[in-house]
């Protein structure tokens, strides 16, 4: 029971790419913590120790009968709770159940350069034209110096998203907006100096401006 | 719902330990008791009720019920309760919503959930104001009325939720005073036994923001003059001394004395809940004197679990896709190899 925010963009809603579909079968199962009957001791707020979820307990489970809602809940009755102490426990604890989704998503990897002179960062709808390059001048330009990374996770960042930058000399984050992901990164890694290149225009980004400012940056 | 080898329970055993948060005087406490006392004689299993509200004093009421529950978000929890009772059909499930919650931010959603007639009951405290947020107008304060967000008085006209519910095609609605437990609590369990959607009004005294709004039709001295408790299959009558009554005029409701003008019991109305056609429904609804209450309609119709589970068999027996796969490898896919 972690919310999950999907971000996408109009670049992916309207691109199309083939598509390997699989069959129900080759796909992981979805595992869910539904407590199927009571147990005892069992309270409706009680955390798996590594992953800090709680059991579900739902409608038509006798004897698991439990009120959830918006306002502060007990850390393990899940009675609303007014107490101020109890509040600050579980504003930081459930900050860190959504940290410790960083132990099941993947690592960051860089394409292309794995250390150099200029990581190129981009998120979303944004990876074709950055890829494309990134990959001309490493390839074609014979710039080896040149890596890219784009970010599918954000909140939770990737574990080694730390030891990923301290790899580059400049760091160059692009966004089709005016800097949120730039910003998000100079909160979590601060004395790192994020450069930012933006596009506001509605359109994508084009492939000349793009390596134009990475050229700039290294040359 | 199942019946059989139901505990027998109390109100005492639908009473959660928690701390009541209402102002006191506040006739919430009348509507949660109520309840508590309704629950026991519905032949439900404890586990099977859920409370979901929205968000308002009135919206805390699941956290006083010891059944599940859920205080959800502004306006929406004919989506959850939608949910929640599609997902598991033999829950009888309960929207509790104020004037507020359930006909400003969720004006939406409470005329699109009573169209769709899902077997759900809804309890909408009416008090004519927003008491949780400290006084504004809601959509069913009256116009002229100071609040908080008036202080010259409200201009807006006001909803009355019956109307707009009829209008929406409820097929149950009752109207009760909150200061009349016993006939709250029948009507629940009425409510409960109702197949579809049904959506109880309870004009509910806000003793700090809105104080004796209702005073003119519940106060002990005046309700029966001022209220007609309409009853299915009994002629509308009332008055202190059961000797006024309604009447058809042409196209509109008439206040006639029995014994007057030749006026006999027998020339009365007599109420019909279980009539498809709502226009007498909505008539009644409309009457500012006497002010109707009781159950106005009650028409029987198909629910929208019975629409879905007709289709599902039906596109079942005919479909092509007998599994998941059959879905994801059907229409134009192709491979590249
Ligand atoms: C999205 C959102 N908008 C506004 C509010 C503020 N708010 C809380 S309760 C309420 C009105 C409740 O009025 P009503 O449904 O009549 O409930 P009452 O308190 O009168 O029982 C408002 C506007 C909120 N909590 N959430
Ligand atoms: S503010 Fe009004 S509606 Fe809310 S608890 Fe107090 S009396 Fe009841
Ligand atoms: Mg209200």
């Amino acid at each position: 029971m972690t919310p999950v925010i999907l971000l996408t963009d109009g670049y992916i809603a309207n691109g199309s790419a083939p598509w390997k579909i699989k069959s129900i079968d080759d796909m992981p199962e979805i595992k869910n913590n539904i407590i199927k009957e009571k147990k005892p001791n069992w309270h409706p707020y009680d955390r798996d120790e590594k992953t800090l979820a709680r059991t579900w307990a739902i409608p038509g489970t006798p004897g698991l009968e439990h009120r959830i809602g918006g306002l502060e809940k007990d850390k393990v009755t899940g009675n609303v709770s007014y107490v101020p102490e109890n509040h600050e426990y579980m504003t930081k604890i459930r900050a860190e159940k959504i940290k410790r989704v960083e132990n099941c998503i993947p690592e960051i990897k860089p394409e292309y350069a794995q250390e150099g002179d200029l990581l190129v960062i981009g998120w979303g709808g944004t990876y074709g034209t950055l890829h494309s390059a990134v990959k001309q001048l490493y390839d074609e330009y014979g710039y080896k110096n040149v890596g890219y990374a784009h970010f599918n996770y954000i909140n939770p960042l990737p574990k080694n998203t730390k030891e990923l930058l301290s790899k580059y000399k400049k760091i160059l984050v692009c966004e089709l907006n005016n800097g949120q992901f730039a910003n998000v990164l100079r909160m979590n890694f601060t004395g790192i100096e994020f450069l930012q290149f933006n596009k506001i225009q509605g359109l994508p980004f084009g492939n000349t401006e793009l390596v134009q400012k990475f050229k700039q940056l290294i040359d | 719902m199942e019946t059989t080898a139901v505990k027998q329970y109390t109100f005492k055993d639908f009473a959660s330990d928690q701390e009541v948060r209402w102002c006191p005087g506040c006739d919430d406490y009348v509507i949660l008791r109520s309840m508590q006392k309704a629950l026991p004689e519905m032949g439900l299993k404890k586990e099977d009720v859920v409370f979901i509200s929205g968000i308002g004093c009135s919206s805390r009421f699941p956290y006083y019920m010891d059944t599940y529950g859920m205080h959800g978000i502004h306006g929406r929890a004919p989506a959850i309760a939608t949910g929640v009772k599609l997902a598991n059909p033999k829950l009888s499930v309960w929207v509790i919503t104020g004037d507020g919650d359930a006909m400003a931010i969720g004006g939406n959603h409470f005329i699109h959930v009573i169209r769709r007639n899902l077997d759900l009951n809804i309890v909408l405290f009416n008090n004519e104001i927003y008491g949780l947020t400290k006084g504004q107008f809601s959509p069913t304060s009256l116009v002229g009325q100071k609040t908080k967000s008036s202080p010259y008085g409200n201009t807006q006209p006001p909803f009355q939720p019956g109307e707009l519910a009829i209008g929406s095609q409820a097929r149950f609605f009752a109207r009760i005073g909150g200061n009349n437990p016993k006939d709250m609590t029948d009507i629940f369990i009425e409510a409960e036994k109702f197949k579809g959607t049904s959506l109880i009004e309870v004009l509910q005294n806000c003793v700090i923001f809105n104080d004796g709004c209702y005073t003119k039709y519940t106060d002990k001295d005046v309700k029966e003059d001022q209220q007609i408790f309409l009853e299915h299959g009994k002629p509308m009558i009332f008055g202190k001394n059961r000797d006024k009554g309604l009447v058809l005029n042409g196209l509109k409701l008439e206040v006639v004395t029995i014994g007057e003008n030749g006026i006999t019991q027998e020339d009365l109305l007599v109420h019909n809940a279980k009539e498809k056609d709502p226009t007498l429904h909505q008539m009644l609804v409309r009457l500012q004197y006497p002010l109707a209450t009781g159950i106005i309609r009650s028409y029987d119709d198909v629910t929208l679990e019975e629409r879905e589970d007709a289709l599902t068999a039906q596109v079942k027996s005919n479909s092509k896709f007998r599994k998941t796969d059959d879905l994801f490898f059907s229409g134009e896919t192709y491979e590249i190899r």
